[in-house]
Formats: structure tokens, sequence, C-alpha cells
């Protein structure tokens, strides 16, 4: 029965509408998934050599296995991040005849199949061929392969089981980060070794092979949590019903003064808070505002100033850019509304350049604080601002209107494709490198400080020339109206 | 006139999806539109509302073709299905939204909605929830409410029975009504009955095309049409 369940869900993994996109993001997304594969096995089959450079006095599976500790820890954490345990799949299985413990047992032996699991595997694979096998023999590299893979599918299922019971708040994500980063700190001050413990423990299966039997208990009883936890709540209510009362929200008063533009902001914000995709994505964002810092050292030593501009510029346009992909995708599922009741097209495009203003500023107040370790900073975060207010948001709004793939802001941004096409991601880049390739010719011409300072001219005459770019704009929107309510509805 | 159509059609692909010579629908006009899946109902809707492209002919709007100019938004209120919603909003905040745009308040709004406090029956206002979490039957009531915000002239719905449980079908035919004499209603619906007792005007397409228009012709307008849908041919 299993069998016909994974043939199933096999089916569905090859008919499903991710394949059906261009040939050109296929092969992209090939040659990428290629490239980290051999990256891993490149760097697995070189640890032995790697961990004996960066700790020469210890023997390399000591180091290993000390390491396991860490991995296991951060592993645990990203799969509550990013692992998806798609409970829903077997909704329509509920119904027919079939035992519910069977689904139970089939929806936990799938998860097993799961890249995170695959990883550790290529890691290790070629190292215990050249070291460990070499030094202890075919039985001890099987009994430790068994081990280190427990450990990803203790994880597995722990992880399973965390994700089904609690919703992830930004809070306890930064609590566990925060736990987690202690409980390092305390590893590495030698207060609680749990690092030198693992490794005696690793070191001990290799010693006597039979005590790999441990590990394989663990995740015995680590395969119960979830197995628990789906018995007693698989039934659909259970899994619908876990939401709280919500409120109307009045609005912010100071955008109902930008007029139904401010409105169109001040839905642009309710669909940002209330969906998880956009919110995950601009929370990401916030990491990349701190890109800078590590171009502040090529201004100490004064050289290179159209990398140090590169960083901030992607620092502060990173939030405009990474929300503006799907800029009127974001809206897919309601376009037709807005298409075809009374709304402005000029408002509504105008809302969305408002929103970015925001993003703009935000940024722009945070990066500002560069200023305090350089000044010279402050010239380039300001001349970042006018560029991204005057150019880039014209060219985001611009390309937006090119996107055809419909979103769905409700699911979770890791790992998420839909939505990507090439001509899409193709598109982003002008909005990133274009004034860059800018300032490299200007640089080039009229040295750095001019350079920047005609990019800061012609953001300022872009900001000038807000109307008429906005219409150009707009009529670029109607022009497209048809083909993107076609394009809506196809995937919907 | 309110709606004029000129030589309208629409192919997908080669294949007919709509083809109307000549339809007229006056100002006050409840006009319910009849036919089978794939008939070309919505085409139709979605031509009117300029969602869609004809491939040859016009759609006349009080004489301004609708693909010319937004005039028509003014006056129109629509609701085809849930692509006309906004799931991350409460329903008070949607019908602010669209209060919004025909520059109405929000105690504007709520007064407007009280006329709606049968048909909701108390599962829509107040009710806790994104629209994205309710029920298809409660999602359509709120399209509906939301089409006739704004004191619109014109007014089309696709579908608006199905869904509904029965106590609401009867409360929309009587809010159907009461509505305005002056205001034209464009219904299109699978449900004979329903349709019959709220439109004068019945109009049945078939493959894109109008087979029937039956007009002040009431009491036999649901048998000529359950003897066409059941296959038999009367005189």
């Amino acid at each position: 029965m299993i069998r016909s369940l994974l043939l199933q869900s096999w089916k569905a993994q090859v008919r499903s509408p991710f394949w059906e996109r261009g040939l050109v993001v296929r092969i992209l997304l090939g040659l990428l998934a290629l490239y980290l594969l051999a990256n891993f096995l490149f760097a697995g089959y070189f640890l032995d050599v790697i961990l004996q450079d960066a700790v020469p006095d210890e023997h390399p599976i000591t180091v290993l296995s000390g390491i396991f500790f860490f991995t296991w820890l951060a592993g645990l954490l990203f799969r509550f991040l990013m692992q998806s345990f798609p409970v829903i799949d077997i909704q329509p299985y509920l119904l027919l005849p079939i035992k519910r413990s069977g689904l139970f047992h089939y929806l936990l032996f799938r998860s097993v199949f799961n890249v995170f699991n695959l990883f550790p595997l290529v890691f290790i694979l070629p190292f215990t061929f050249k070291v460990v096998a070499t030094e202890y023999g075919a039985i001890a590299q099987t009994a430790w392969i068994v081990s280190v893979m427990c450990l990803a599918l203790f994880n597995n299922f722990v992880g399973f089981y965390l994700k089904r019971q609690f919703n992830i708040s930004p809070f306890a994500i930064i609590g566990a980060f925060v736990i987690l980063g202690g409980v390092l700190y305390l590893d590495l001050q030698s207060w609680l070794p749990l690092s030198d413990g693992f490794s005696a423990a690793f070191m001990g299966i290799l010693k006597q092979p039979a005590l790999a039997l441990i590990p394989i208990g663990l995740v015995a009883l680590a395969y119960q949590l979830p197995l628990m936890a789906l018995r007693t709540n698989a039934y659909l209510d259970s899994i619908e019903s876990r939401q709280e009362r919500v409120e109307s929200t009045e609005g912010i008063a100071a955008l109902r003064r930008l007029g139904l533009a401010g409105q169109f902001v001040q839905m642009e914000l309710l669909q940002i808070v209330r969906n998880k995709r956009p919110k995950t994505m601009l929370m990401m964002a916030l990491l990349i505002l701190f890109y800078p810092f590590f171009s502040l050292e090529y201004l100490e030593n004064g050289k290179s100033f159209s990398s140090v501009f590169l960083f901030t510029l992607m620092a502060t346009t990173f939030p405009m850019a990474t929300y503006g992909q799907f800029l009127i995708a974001w809206e897919s599922s309601f376009f037709n509304m807005l298409m075809a009741r009374r709304v402005p097209l000029m408002a509504y495009m105008k809302g969305k350049y408002y929103l970015f203003t925001l993003f703009n500023v935000a940024a722009f107040c945070v990066c500002l604080l560069y200023g305090l370790a350089d000044i010279r900073m402050i010239p380039i975060v300001f001349v970042s601002f006018l560029v991204n207010m005057g150019i880039t948001a014209y060219i985001i709004l611009f390309l937006s209107t090119y996107n055809t793939r419909p979103v769905n802001a409700e699911k979770s941004a890791f790992m998420n494709w839909e939505g990507v096409g090439a001509s899409q991601l193709l598109l982003v880049l002008p909005a990133f490198f274009l004034p860059v390739v800018m300032h490299l010719l200007l640089q080039w011409v009229l040295g750095w400080q001019w350079g920047l300072a005609v990019l800061g001219i012609l953001g300022v005459v872009g900001i000038m020339l807000h109307q008429p770019i906005m219409q150009a704009i707009v009529r670029q929107l109607s022009r497209q109206k048809y083909l993107l309510i076609d394009a809506y509805k196809k995937d919907a | 006139m309110i709606i004029r159509i000129e030589n309208l059609s629409k192919k997908y692909s080669g294949k007919v999806a709509l083809d109307i010579d000549n339809l007229s629908i006056q100002p006050g006009e409840r006009f319910g539109l009849v036919g089978n899946n794939g008939a070309g109902k919505t085409t139709l809707f979605s031509l009117l509302l300029d969602l869609i492209r004809p491939t040859s002919g016009v759609v006349w709007s009080k004489d301004t073709a609708v693909s010319d100019s937004d005039t028509w938004k003014n006056y129109t209120g629509s609701f085809i299905d849930e692509s006309f919603l906004i799931g991350y909003l409460t329903t008070e905040e949607y019908f602010n939204f669209v209060g919004q745009l025909y520059g109405k308040n929000p105690p504007d709004v709520a007064l407007f909605l009280e006329q709606f406090t049968d048909f909701f029956n108390g599962e829509i206002l107040d009710s806790g929830k994104y629209i994205r979490n309710m029920s298809k039957g409660n999602k359509k009531k709120i399209g509906i409410a939301a089409a006739l915000l704004g004191e619109p002239e014109l007014i089309i719905l696709d579908e608006p029975f199905a869904n509904l449980d029965p106590s609401s079908q009867i409360r929309l035919k009587s809010l159907i009504r009461e509505l305005p004499p002056e205001l034209t209603v464009l219904i299109s619906s699978h449900d004979l009955a329903h349709v019959t007792e709220v439109c004068q005007r019945i109009v049945l397409l078939e493959n894109g095309k109008v087979i029937r228009d039956i007009k002040d012709a009431p009491e036999r307008t649901l048998e000529e049409l359950e003897a066409y849908f059941a296959g038999e041919e009367i005189s």
C-alpha cells in the first residue's frame, strides 16, 4: 500500500507545474543543482586534507566527529525553518478505506527522501572510503555511516514533530538562534563539552561497530514523536481550525492623507504583514542591510569605491527588488477585481511607488549608521537613496508588468520557485547592476566623487520627472492588462 | 441603451467561444443569461468588463466602447468569481476598500451594508476571519454586496445563486427584486427557476450563439427553457 502511495506522490512530483517552465530555467536549475552536488562531493573528498590543515594536532576523524555536534544542532534549526512536511497531502486519502496508521507511516517514510537527508551522505561518503575504511575496515565504516545518517534522520523526525506542533513565530526563531549560539559558546569555552562527547561516541562506534545500534534506537524513538502527533490530530478540522480571531484595522491615518494611493500603500502593507512569503522575503532583506559592513575595509585602503557603492546599493535596493520582483503578481489572485472596478491605475501604481519610498527611507536611515564607521559612507548612502528613488524604483515598476506568472503569497518563501521565470530573473538584473555599471564608467572618466555626483543628479532628475515617468508606466500597464489577466487566470 | 453589442466574437485558438451579432440591453432591464457549461456566459461577461479582448466587434456601454475608456467603471458593479475578492483582508476592510474606490468613507459603507443584514445572516460582518478563510457561499455574498457598492447603474453577476444555501438563495432573490427599478441587472445562472423568477428577459446561449431571446413572457419562460435543456423542441 505504501508503495502505491509513494508511486502516486512520485507522479505528483513529476507532473507538477514546477516542470512546466521554460527550458532555460530548467537548464539553469539543473546546472545549479549539479554545481551544488559537485561542490559537496569535492569538499567531501578533500575533507581529510581540510581537517588536517585546520586542526593539525588531532586526527581528522576525531575532529569531524566533534563537528557533527554543531551540524546536528544547526541542521535541526534549518529543518525547522526550511524543510516542508506536507501533511496536507494525505487529505484526499483520509476518505478512502486505507488504514490511518498506514498513511502516517507513509508520510513519515516519505519525509526521509529529502535533500536535507541526502546532503550529509554525499558529504561523508568520499571521506569514509578515503579515511575511515582504510583505518578501521568496512564494518566500522558501515556502522559509522549508519550513525551519521541516524543523526540526520533523528533531525528529520524531530523537525517534523516540531513543525507540526508549533507555528513559527519570528520570536521563536530568534530565540532558537540565541539558544543555539549560547550552547555553541558554552561548548567552545569547554564549560559544556558536548562536542567532545559526540566525538568520543563516534570514535567508540568505530572501535565497537555494534554500538551503532544506539543511534538507530534513538531514531526509532524520534519516529514515535511525529507518529503520536499525527495520531492525535490528523483530522481535517484540526488541520484547518488553528486560526485565531482576527480584527479589522482602521488603517493608518497618515496614509489616508495621500488619497487613494495611500489606500493602496495600506493594502500593500497588509499584504506583507498577513502573507507568509512577502513577510519572510522582507525579513531576509533586513539581513542584507548588514552587507555594506563588509565593504568598509575597501573604503579604508582607499581603492575600489565602486565596490563599496555596489555593496551599499545592493543593501538599499534589496527590499525593493525582492518585493518588487512580484510587484503585480502578488495581486494575481484578485487582479480581475482591480481591472473591472473603479481602480485608477495611476493611484494603483503610485501606491507601489510610495511603498518603495517607505522601504528606501527605512533602508537609508539604517545605512546612514555606516557613517559612524566611516564618514565617507554618508554620500554613498545618500546617492544610493537618490538612485533608488529616481532610477531603480521606476525600472522595477516598469518591469513588474512583464512578470506574467501568478504567485500565491500565502505559501512559504523558502525554496519557493513559484512565479520565478527566466524572463523575470533576467529582468531583475538591470535594476541591480545598471547604476553600478554607470558608476564604473563615470568613475573611469571623472573619478569616483564626480561619478557619484552625476549618479545622484540623475536620481534627482528621475524624482523630478515623477509624473511623466509614472504616466509611461501606467500606459505600459494598460497595454499589458489583458496579458496579465489571462496569465493569472491560467494557473490560479 | 446601456449596453450595445455589435458583431462581437471571441475565438480561442480558432475555436469560437462567443459570436453575437447584435444585442442591446435597456436601462432597468433584468437580464438573465442561461446556457450549459462552455456556452459562453462568462466569456460574454468578461467582454462586458473588458477583462478579455474581443476577436472582433465592440461592446458599447452608454455609447462608449468599454475598451477605449474607463468611464463605464464609474457606474458598473460586478462580481464574476473569487478573483474579485482580496483574500488577506477582513470583510470590513474589503468593503471599506471598495467603498473608497467610489468615494465612500467607512460610515457610509456601514450604512450601505445595513440592507444586507438578512442576506448576510450574521456570518459575514465582524466574523474575525480573513476572506480567504471563509466558505464559498459567504465569499459569494461578500462579492454580491460589494458589486452593489457605489450606486451602480449596471451590475453584472456571474452565477450569483451557486454555492448559496436555500435560505440565502431566497433572500438573494428578494434582494434583487427590491433593487431600484432603474438599475440594470445582468445575471448568469444554471438554475432556471431562480433566474426566470428575477429576470423578465432571458437570453439563451449555446456554443457562443444566442439561441433564444425571450422577453416579457414570464409565465411560459420556465417551461420553454426546461423543454429546451431536456433536449425537446417546442414550437
